[in-house]
């Protein structure tokens, strides 16, 4: 009897009932609210599902030494993880954003895409703004970049410049990714006002496919001979949007817009957020950066309305200073924010499409950002 | 170290500045060179015609203008108006939703135009009441 005692003793030892402590159930808790903010508010279902579920993958709390936590050398978890702190996952992604996004908008206005550049000062900022509080440079140019609003971004540069922050990091710049609809439109109302939400857009000129098929070449070449490090994400990037406009690989542009940014993104949100393990992401850097990324966030969009305001005062054309706000390279989400804030005022106004251009300029911009930030700081 | 100070112990202003302004050369040179795409397509194009007339009467160019896709030219630029709409609707899509989305966008004789689209298989009816989008 007492051999029967002793083994359910052991076995209760090593559940999660008897090792959990109270950062696993917060954790646990913070995956929930995820999967319910993707599944009943639709905000980024195909990010905040995955991550909410590796979230409490992650914050199983298991007997250290079996190889089963995310953090543990011989876990498979960990060799999953393995494509996000080597920085692989972002560039496939890249490969797919562009083999399914269309140029064509902001080839027929390049002035545009001046506010994706703009929006980008909230990347800058934001690095002053924590090493001001104290983080490395390393650390700081990592949680800059979440200004950027771009998930793979994120990733890819704090893979490489500050791998113990890749979990607060990419939870927080998903987690703004997502609450885009909240975030950005009372920063758009407070900054505009009636009279400039209402200008409505000239039609753009119609682009050839020659146009479409010369940009991701020149735009490669040029973006990564003046930013190198930028190379795997704008590389990648470009050659998905070739794929796609040069029609004759059509079959290769479709894998990548479909089953292979599905993978990656099924890999690279589960595994980030198994990464968020209560012990070792509930710390005070990770509130930190949860609190630099929204500060970031507001200063980006805010950087991209002002810019267009000053391109009105100086040009005779007037853009919608609500464009200004799609700078920040979450795609398309700021784009249909924009389009919505403008419809808000105007049915009519149909700003969808002119968004577009700074948002995929904006993509860009926080690529070389970030290339130039991973330069600086090696 | 914090405050001002440590970031001009870790360089943070040069690196900020510097960094901004590469961000703004690069997306600035970019717009400059597409903004000039079109001027140095249509000098190409011009320079290619003498030679094309040139040549014997049978060159292929006629028959690869054939083979483009079978869009008739009158309604190009409403297939690519309409794409729009409907990449903001999303597929399938109700064609009143997208008569009035049209309407609200000031768009010419948006039912004529619609059918115009369903005659040359832009649109393509789904089986259950809604449409798909069929333009490459």
């Amino acid at each position: 009897m007492d051999d029967i005692l002793k083994l359910f003793a052991d076995f209760w030892s090593n559940t999660g009932f008897a090792l959990a402590d109270y950062r696993y159930i917060i954790m646990i808790a913070v995956g929930l609210i995820f999967i319910y903010l993707g599944i009943a508010k639709h905000y980024e279902p195909l990010l905040l599902v995955p991550i909410g579920f590796g979230i409490l993958m992650g914050n199983i709390p298991v007997f250290k030494g079996l190889g089963l936590a995310i953090y543990e050398d011989n876990s498979v978890l960990h060799y999953l993880y393995f494509g996000v702190t080597s920085g692989v996952y972002p560039p496939l992604i890249f490969l797919g954003i562009g083999a399914m996004t269309d140029f064509s908008t902001m080839l027929a206005r390049p002035t545009l895409m001046l506010l994706g550049a703009a929006a980008q000062m909230g990347v800058f900022l934001t690095f002053l703004g924590a090493l001001a509080l104290g983080f490395a440079p390393n650390d700081a140019a990592s949680i800059g970049i979440i200004g950027g609003a771009d998930g793979p971004t994120a990733i890819f540069l704090s893979a490489k410049l500050a791998p113990d922050l890749i979990g607060p990091i990419a939870i927080a710049a998903y987690s703004y990714m997502a609450l885009v609809p909240v975030i950005q439109p009372p920063i758009m109302r407070l900054l505009t006002t009636r009279e400039e939400r209402l200008i409505q857009m000239e039609e753009a000129r119609e682009v050839s496919k020659l146009e479409k098929i010369i940009f991701p070449i020149v735009g490669f070449l040029l973006c990564c001979f003046l930013a190198p490090a930028a190379l795997p994400l704008l590389g990648m990037l470009f050659f998905g949007n070739l794929l796609k406009e040069c029609v004759v690989a059509e079959r290769l542009a479709q894998t990548s817009r479909t089953a292979l940014i599905d993978t990656v993104t099924i890999l690279l949100g589960i595994t980030v957020g198994a990464s968020t393990q209560g012990d070792v992401f509930l710390t005070a850097s990770s509130v930190g950066i949860f609190i630099l990324g929204a500060v970031s966030f507001g200063i980006a969009t805010a950087s991209g309305l002002i810019f267009a305001k000053i391109i009105n005062v100086f040009s005779k054309v007037k853009i919608n200073p609500l464009l200004g706000a799609a700078g920040v390279s979450a795609v398309p989400d700021s784009a249909r924010v924009v389009q919505m804030v403008g419809q808000e005022e105007d049915p009519s106004n149909f700003l969808l499409m002119h968004a577009m251009a700074p948002n995929v300029s904006g993509v860009i911009g926080s690529a070389i950002a970030a290339g130039v930030l991973w330069s600086f700081m090696n | 170290m914090y405050g001002f100070e440590a970031i001009s112990h870790h360089n943070g202003w040069a690196i900020s500045v510097v960094g901004i302004l590469i961000v703004f050369t690069g997306l600035v040179t970019l717009s400059l060179l597409i903004r000039v795409f079109p001027k140095i397509i249509a000098r190409i194009e011009d320079n290619g015609k003498p030679n094309a007339q040139s040549s014997s009467p049978q060159k292929t160019i006629p028959q690869s203008k054939k083979q483009e896709p079978s869009i008739d030219s009158s309604i190009k630029e409403a297939v690519r108006q309409y794409q729009y709409l409907i990449s903001w609707m999303g597929e399938p899509f109700s064609l009143p939703r997208l008569i009035e989305l049209a309407e609200k966008r000031g768009l010419v004789r948006p039912h004529a135009t619609v059918s115009q689209m369903i005659h040359a298989s832009v649109i393509q009816p789904d089986g259950k009441g809604y449409f798909l989008w069929h333009a490459k």
